[in-house]
């Protein structure tokens, strides 16, 4: 992570926590409300799945992304992700840890999982899932927030 | 027809008593009689009788025209009355009598007055009519439909062809009837498919909406999807097939090809060949390690056509998937891993979800290991993530069966279902094989890198190796080193060739191997 990011302003880190605990329920409903999650995600925003809970490398935009929950339930899959801490970081993105609960045709089962979100424009921009906290670590690590993020 | 002569009243000129007349009357199959001006049937011989059911006596008893059938009365009294009254002769003229005990029958009249009786002839036509409106109902179907519709015998000679198989495939009815649809329309790489159209009607299945190719006139292809039917004759005796083509050209022709059941079809009867003939062929591919173990073999199914070409498993396995012959190729691919492991080598072999299906496939398999003199332990099987997710119960028998014997299980391309992490904890699975999708563009996709890096974090966390598939450069071979990957395949290292050319040979690209392991 760099410093060259603007520390958000007041009060955007209660929005963008709020941001996030709102996608987090909402990802967990079945089926989703898709109007409600497109309030608070960028058309363009992206998302990086984790294996062995999405089929896909990662997701491209709004409506890729939506299009997953439907997809899984059609499968017998549910996912429902959960947060025990949330924290904004200097650069703006939100850290989430907590688990996913996928719920399969041979029964449900819980695992600890990690998440970065960034934003633009007020809404989430990214959403990155990982499954091992290193590997979460690293990426916060390498990536290059752009101003605003 | 129409009216009333008494009984005894016949004044006809050669009404005298004639031998031979009257045994004709007697024994004609056709209505044979006589009517007055009031609308009485007057004479009527035996015929009738066996036509109607109702005594003569009875037809004679009341009006004639109480017998016609009411949609048919108003046309009868019209045609009797000109008969009567302007000397026209009846030919040809049909209407509809009562049959006792419910029905009706449709008879054809020719009738002349000569004096004050009216003489008639009529025949009973109820069969020819229902052929008649049969056959013009038929020909408005077949003409009238936006189909392509077509009969053949079922050696495949053309018997009908309407107008809109002129449209779709540019012969028009005389240049098609009489020929054989396999010179007319069938592309030469799809010889054989009447013959299995015939083939799977007559075995009592259906064949509908199968996509195919035919040529037309003009030696272009046209995609069409067709459905086929036996005809049958009255006595239910097969006497040709009938097929509906509908031009589908407008769909994407890859969709239409690879969803193509005729495809499917096509292929079964080839398999099936294949394994009967012994020309079923293991290709052995280098899985090398890159932490510096000895090198393993994964061993793909290819089948080798008549004329000695190679066929990838990718144009015939879903047609044995579907049609029961996948289990027999997985056994012939451990029966080769056997001798190969027999030998001292390390040998993975792919077993579909049909297999795994099997009760006691493991119990197969360790025979034929036994049987080759092979260690259990020699033997990776690869399953599809998506294999394991259609059936966890029989997954999970499959994988703690093979476990128990000493044999390791693969989840091969990892990361391309929903929801696979969660066997992990519960299956004894040894390997998770990275799918090519993420390793081909490792070195300029982010995603990719994330895919693979978690892979490994989660294969490490379970205590597992990874395998990645698809290997085809230094950068991405590095690459895969770097995020900790286990083991890699690939054209990189060696592409998939004759066991006997593969196996125990040197890889590719030993330098590289040496430079990542050290």
């Amino acid at each position: 992570m760099t410093a060259e990011a603007d520390p958000p302003a007041f009060g955007d880190h209660l929005i963008r926590i709020k941001l996030v605990v709102r996608l987090l329920v909402l990802s967990g409903e079945s089926p989703v409300d898709k109007p409600a999650m497109t309030t608070i995600l960028h058309p363009e925003m992206h998302s990086l799945a984790a294996p062995g809970i999405a089929p896909a490398r990662s997701y491209e935009n709004r409506t890729q992304f939506l299009e997953y929950f439907p997809d899984a339930v059609g499968r017998g899959f549910q996912v429902r992700p959960d947060a025990s801490e949330i924290r904004v970081l200097p650069s703006g993105a939100v850290w989430a840890a907590g688990g996913l609960c996928v719920t399969t045709p041979a029964g449900a089962d819980t695992t600890p999982a990690w998440f970065i979100y960034t934003f633009r424009e007020g809404l989430i921009d990214s959403l990155e899932t990982y499954l091992d906290r290193d590997l979460a670590e690293q990426s916060l690590q390498a990536r290059i927030f752009r101003p605003g993020d | 027809m129409a009216r009333i002569e008494p009984h005894d009243a016949r004044t006809e000129p050669d009404s005298g008593p004639d031998t031979t007349r009257d045994t004709l009357f007697k024994i004609s199959h056709s209505l044979l009689g006589s009517s007055n001006r009031d609308g009485y049937l007057t004479e009527l011989n035996p015929a009738w009788e066996d036509t109607l059911g109702f005594s003569t006596g009875a037809l004679m008893a009341q009006p004639s025209i109480e017998f016609v059938h009411p949609s048919d009365r108003e046309a009868t009294l019209t045609k009797s009355a000109r008969m009567w009254n302007q000397g026209e002769k009846i030919e040809g003229f049909r209407n509809r009598y009562a049959k006792k005990g419910g029905g009706w029958r449709w008879l054809s009249w020719q009738a002349e007055v000569l004096g004050d009786t009216a003489y008639f002839v009529a025949l009973d036509v109820t069969e020819t009519i229902a052929a008649e409106h049969e056959s013009h109902l038929m020909s408005r179907l077949v003409h009238g439909m936006d189909d392509a519709i077509f009969t053949m015998t079922t050696d495949g000679t053309i018997t009908c062809w309407n107008s809109n198989c002129e449209e779709v495939y540019g012969f028009n009815s005389e240049e098609a009837l009489g020929r054989q649809l396999i010179d007319l329309t069938v592309p030469g790489d799809r010889q054989d498919e009447p013959a299995i159209i015939v083939e799977r009607l007559l075995g009592g299945e259906g064949f509908r909406q199968c996509t195919t190719q035919r040529s037309r006139k003009d030696g272009t292809l046209v995609t069409v999807s067709e459905t086929a039917s036996l005809i049958r004759d009255e006595e239910l005796t097969v006497c040709g097939v009938v097929i509906v083509g509908r031009d589908i050209s407008d769909l994407t022709l890859e969709d239409t090809e690879v969803r193509s059941e005729f495809d499917m079809v096509a292929w079964v009867g080839r398999v099936r060949d294949a394994i009967d003939e012994d020309r079923i062929r293991f290709h052995a591919q280098p899985i090398v390690s890159l932490h510096g173990d000895a090198v393993s073999y994964e061993l793909l199914c290819r089948m080798e056509s008549r004329d000695g070409e190679l066929i990838p498993p990718t144009r015939f396995l879903r047609a044995a998937e579907v049609y029961g012959l996948v289990e027999e190729l997985d056994l012939l691919g451990v029966r080769a891993a056997a001798k190969q492991i027999a030998d001292g080598h390390r040998v993975s072999v792919n077993i579909s979800t049909a297999t795994i299906r099997r009760r006691h496939i493991v119990d197969v398999i360790a025979e034929q290991l036994k049987n080759a003199g092979a260690d259990p332990s020699g033997l990776t099987v690869e399953i599809t993530e998506t294999a394991f997710m259609e059936n966890m119960d029989n997954a999970e028998r499959f994988t703690t069966d093979l476990s128990k014997l000493g044999a390791r299980v693969a989840l091969d391309d990892f990361g391309t279902g929903f929801g696979g992490f969660t066997y992990l904890k519960r299956l004894p699975i040894d390997r998770l094989k990275i799918d090519v999708e993420f390793v081909r563009d490792l070195h300029s996709s982010r995603a990719s890198q994330h895919v693979v890096k978690a892979v490994v974090a989660l294969a490490q966390g379970f205590g597992l190796d990874t395998v990645a598939e698809g290997v085809e450069d230094e950068e991405s071979a590095k690459m895969l080193v770097e995020f900790g990957v286990t083991y890699a395949q690939g054209h990189l290292f060696g592409e998939p060739g004759p066991m006997k050319e593969v196996v125990g040979k040197p890889i590719r690209c030993p330098a590289l191997v040496a430079e990542i392991s050290a």
